[in-house]
């Protein structure tokens, strides 16, 4: 797999080429994120009640005094024993961000169907601070579009990131955004699913820096992954 | 700040599915551009370079801690640096903050190390009371000037065959911002990074770019002395250890 091995000039012309593409990149990043800001939002009308380690708390709560709340869906399915490992693997980008997410007006929670006797102690294993609040007995996890139900199993076709597709799981990752104005009215600006959830993960950041790149299977990615505590030493 | 306006359920959904072709096409784009950094020529690295470890001198051939490859940030923490000597560079000290459990990195066989001209013993009590976990060395040489990281923080990517090491990627400025995922989160809230240079809609709460970043143990404050944001000032006017867009 070695690649040409080149002087410092030659290498200097195509790490420049390749900053070129590096920098139109960027920008349009950039002009993707100004789409984000100007789509619509839609006005929320239903009452959530989640179960969170302070008690009940809903939806308007979690903002928790901010104007911004990112909502990250994560997959543990109340009869599961374990979150999902790859929502683990996400999470583990979680608490570093959550550290200045605030100061620009945002908090970061965690929403599962689990309940919530099954959801603190694996946040305590895996050491995690970030909020995780249950939705237990509630319909956010169906109306966001990431948890199905014994219905769309038999159905085998789901609605998830903006299509119909196969059904996979009963749970599926995703992260949606709500805004609440002066009076208290709360409004979904954006969800995302599936690939869109890549950008948040700062380890394939570094990955994506590599010459071996991800070196993921591509039938399969994120088959390497496993909880934290789980990789072989 | 004016909202944009306020749809049903089924318009928010078209809008969004329009915006989902643009995102899909910015993936695959970024796939592509990563495609291209796997297929760059590599560059020798010939000299011998020393390091200060928690223990003791170390090669960059240790700095792999036997795993192929090796990422290195230069992290601006020494004397003349605000912040000196309780806190690194606050920009530095985000990126420091955004590293994940290293677990995942080691599993795809490589090895995440910071490296700064502080001594290990500064070093180790700041690791501590930040709560980082990566490998963060002392430079002796003239690693940094060498590897474009004397004057600005930069990450530069290694990797080795046998005991050969070769040089395949550096990146500084927007593209260390790439590696955090503070900035990936704030680019889908409704209000973005609330950045002077972002384009956003008319009204939208904008301050200045990066003047917002804090050490994570300094108090939740605005003010404008506070030690941060100072920090950032001195650092761009020195053009040294700051940051530029």
């Amino acid at each position: 797999m070695n690649r040409e091995v080149v002087s410092e000039a030659e290498w200097l012309v195509a790490r420049k080429d390749l900053l070129t593409r590096e920098k139109e990149f960027n920008h349009q990043r950039d002009a993707l994120s100004k789409a984000r800001r100007s789509l619509p939002w839609v006005k929320i009308d239903k009452e959530y009640v989640f179960d969170g380690p302070d008690g009940k708390e809903t939806l308007s709560d979690l903002f928790d005094g901010r104007r911004q709340l990112i909502v990250y869906h994560f997959m543990f399915g109340p009869d599961w024993d374990e979150g999902c490992k790859h929502c683990s693997y996400l999470a583990d980008q979680f608490d570093g961000a959550n550290w200045h997410l605030p100061r620009r007006d945002v908090t970061l929670v965690a929403i599962s169907r689990a309940p919530l006797s099954k959801l603190e102690p694996y946040k305590k294993r895996m050491g995690w601070r970030f909020k995780w609040v249950s939705s237990h007995g509630n319909d956010f996890n169906l109306d966001y579009h990431v948890s199905f139900t014994k219905e769309d199993e038999v159905r085998g076709k789901v609605y998830y990131n903006y299509g119909m597709g196969e059904f996979i799981s009963d749970e599926l990752p995703g992260l949606s955004v709500f805004y609440k104005n002066e009076d208290g009215k709360i409004f979904h600006t954006y969800s995302t699913y599936a690939r869109g959830l890549d950008i948040l993960v700062g380890t394939y950041n570094f990955l994506d820096l590599v010459p071996k790149g991800r070196n993921e299977n591509p039938e399969s990615t994120m088959d390497w992954v496993r909880r934290h505590d789980q990789y072989d030493a | 700040m004016k909202t944009p306006p306020i749809v049903s359920p089924q318009k928010w959904e078209a809008a969004c599915q329009q915006l989902l072709v643009k995102e899909k096409a910015l993936t695959h784009a970024r796939d592509a551009l990563a495609a291209e950094r796997r297929r760059m020529p590599w560059l020798a690295v010939e000299k011998n370079y020393e390091f200060y470890g928690p223990k003791g001198k170390a090669s960059l051939l240790d700095l792999f801690e036997g795993r192929r490859q090796l990422i290195v940030y230069r992290a601006f923490f020494e004397p003349g640096v605000k912040g000196w000597p309780e806190h690194a560079c606050v920009g530095c000290s985000m990126v420091a903050d955004q590293v994940a459990h290293l677990a995942h990195l080691n599993a795809r066989d490589t090895t995440l190390a910071f490296a700064s001209r502080a001594p290990q013993t500064d070093i180790k009590r700041v690791k501590a009371r930040m709560g980082w976990e990566m490998p963060w060395y002392t430079i002796t040489d003239d690693f940094d000037k060498d590897f474009g990281v004397d004057e600005w923080h930069g990450t530069n990517a290694f990797i080795r065959d046998g005991d050969n090491v070769f040089r395949t990627y550096f990146i500084n400025n927007r593209g260390d911002e790439a590696m955090g995922s503070t900035w990936s989160y704030l680019d889908i809230t409704a209000l973005g990074r609330q950045e002077e240079w972002e384009d956003s809609p008319e009204g939208y709460p904008q301050t200045p770019t990066y003047e917002w970043w804090i050490w994570h143990d300094e108090p939740n404050t605005t003010d404008e002395d506070r030690p941060g944001l100072v920090q950032l000032r001195a650092a761009r006017a020195s053009s040294k250890g700051g940051d530029t867009k």
